[in-house]
């Protein structure tokens, strides 16, 4: 249940076909894409690199997390927020569209069955969570969930983890939906009556540290999902490092891709 | 019509095929075998190793640009020492030629790097990375046609492995490059490596890398680099690996026509993982359809008489 099964594995090559481009809010597509070995291995936290444009402009596959994963019927969904020349690409697939695939790639995020987890994360930083949320609720994991974005639309998987969380608070930065503020502030009220034993977080610095220090009083395990600008994506061009600390306190570079892109928290600059 | 036969000698080296991947660019360990069989490929090349272990580049180290990759990555490298412990081991067994990529910051090192290498078996090859763009004094080393002998020289003096001189871009005459390296004793010349570049942040107003430049690699720079290859093939008589922009069987021929033996792929890599063995497929498809037999007969083909003089003063 924990992470790729193989070592050494580093995903297959395979055709996708997307069957729905969705947009579940302003600026964002939920891409549904039909390609059951990439399907049946991925876990939530791991990635796939998607290519489905016959040009050189853009260049490089784009690096997405697995939003949803169905690999009983050989789908799974991708959380895009449209922000360049590949997105806005994206945004004009329709069903039936070709794309090169190359995953499931990358660490997922540890799972333990039961006791209890918390999900904090900002804007598309809830990506991962929702697969995470639905594989935690087969373990048999209580989750809550502390989402954060800039407005209400922006609030995006909010309805998905509503059907999988225990709760869902909110922080929007306009109020429309949950006051302005860090969305912690609720993770730190329900420490003082509730036990967690892990935490994951992704989508936004800020409330990685606030995790972080709360982490220090209570002692919960804690996880980040990070981002970077991928080439290769499997580890080979070593371009998208970050300095780690280990537990003696030495700081090397690490491969968002290879020994990521989930770390332990504790271990990660946060500046 | 004959069977075609992909074999290729480069002075001395012999490789089942003439597509290789570009140092730095592609895993050598087993992790790529799902999805290219290292034994399909006429060589591979490591990333570059050095003396010591050296961290590379603090990131960002990649930023893309219109058909094209810059990258700060900087050569990090276990070290020597790791290197022979860890992953050459885990090379041996590819059953195809292992080119070991080396990287120096005083001639010196590299002769200790080949010492070290020439003792090793499974090594088929010694690539020398003189013209990193991302490490100080890198480009200096093959922009001085002298220093770029010595070096070579140095080397030849400790090792009997063919020696491959990887050239920068970023000199006025590459020819002479590859002469001085031919005449110091290397067997053939990697060219070329990528073409130093800038890219800026407007927010920030700085350059989007720490250390300010970096190397473009990428279907941008596949003309200038052919022309590199065109210049050496004219200029002097040894062996090439070209390489700079391939990304399709039609680009790997190019070279070819230019003045290429063999061919590396690199940033190719990274936009379709089965590239090279496209790239294979496709050059073995284009000598059947051509009814010939050997990449040989078409290397430096654009060369013939009468082919560009009218373009040419």
């Amino acid at each position: 249940m924990n992470g790729p099964a193989c070592p050494g594995f580093v995903g297959v090559m395979a055709k996708g076909t997307v069957t729905q481009n969705n947009k579940p809010a302003q600026g964002y597509l939920a891409l549904t894409i039909h390609a059951p070995e990439v399907a049946r291995r991925a876990r939530p936290g791991q990635f796939v690199m998607v290519r489905g444009w016959g040009t050189h402009s853009p260049l490089l596959p784009r690096p997405f997390s697995f939003h949803r994963l169905y690999p009983s019927v050989g789908l799974f969904q991708i959380l895009v927020r449209v922000v360049g020349e590949a997105t806005t690409l994206m945004s004009g697939w329709v069903t039936g569209h070709e794309l090169q695939l190359l995953g499931p790639l990358g660490n997922g995020f540890p799972l333990t069955a039961g006791g209890r987890a918390a999900i904090v994360a900002r804007g598309t930083g809830v990506a991962p969570m929702v697969a995470l949320a639905e594989a935690l609720g087969a373990l048999g994991v209580s989750t809550r969930a502390y989402l954060s974005a800039s407005n209400r639309a922006s609030l995006v998987g909010f309805a998905s983890l509503s059907q999988v969380a225990e709760s869902v608070e909110t922080t929007t930065d306009d109020g429309s939906q949950g006051p302005p503020g860090l969305v912690t502030r609720f993770f730190e009220r329900d420490l003082e009556r509730l036990s967690f034993d892990v935490v994951y977080t992704c989508g936004s610095k800020r409330l990685a540290r606030a995790t972080r220090r709360l982490q220090e009083t209570h002692g919960f395990r804690a996880y980040i999902s990070l981002e970077a600008t991928l080439a290769c994506g499997v580890g080979s061009c070593r371009g998208c490092v970050i300095p780690v600390r280990d537990a003696q306190g030495r700081e090397t570079y690490q491969r968002v891709c290879r020994e990521g892109p989930v770390f332990p928290l504790h271990g990660v600059n946060l500046e | 019509m004959g069977v075609v036969d992909l074999t290729v000698n480069l002075g001395g080296l012999s490789l089942k095929n003439p597509v290789m991947p570009a140092s730095g660019t592609f895993s050598c360990g087993s992790e790529m075998d799902g999805i290219i069989p290292r034994c399909q490929l006429g060589a591979l090349v490591t990333k570059s190793v050095t003396l010591e272990p050296k961290p590379g580049n603090p990131g960002p180290r990649l930023f893309e640009t219109a058909c094209g990759l810059l990258n700060s990555v900087g050569l990090p490298s276990p070290g020597i020492d790791a290197f022979l412990r860890d992953e050459l081991p885990s090379v041996r067994d590819a059953q195809t030629a292992i080119i070991v990529s080396i990287a120096g910051e005083r001639p010196g090192d590299y002769c200790r790097l080949a010492e070290r290498l020439d003792e090793e078996p499974g090594v088929a090859a010694l690539e020398l990375n003189l013209s990193c763009p991302n490490v100080e004094g890198g480009l200096w080393f093959s922009s001085d046609p002298d220093l770029l002998g010595k070096v070579v020289a140095l080397v030849r003096g400790v090792t009997a492995l063919p020696i491959i001189a990887k050239l920068s871009p970023s000199v006025a005459d590459i020819a002479q490059m590859a002469r001085a390296a031919q005449e110091a004793g290397a067997s053939a010349v990697s060219a070329v490596n990528t073409f130093p570049g800038l890219a800026i942040d407007t927010r920030s107003r700085m350059p989007v890398f720490p250390r300010g430049h970096g190397g473009l690699s990428g279907p941008a720079i596949k003309p200038l680099a052919l022309k590199a290859v065109w210049d050496i093939f004219r200029g002097s008589s040894i062996p090439i690996i070209g390489m700079g922009g391939i990304v399709s069987a039609r680009d790997a021929l190019e070279f070819i026509m230019a003045g290429a033996s063999a061919v590396a792929i690199g940033t190719g890599n990274f936009v379709n993982p089965r590239a090279m063995l496209e790239v294979i497929q496709g050059i073995k498809e284009y000598l059947e359809a051509s009814g010939l037999e050997s990449p040989g007969q078409i290397v430096g083909a654009a060369h013939r008489p009468g082919a560009s003089s009218q373009w040419e003063g």
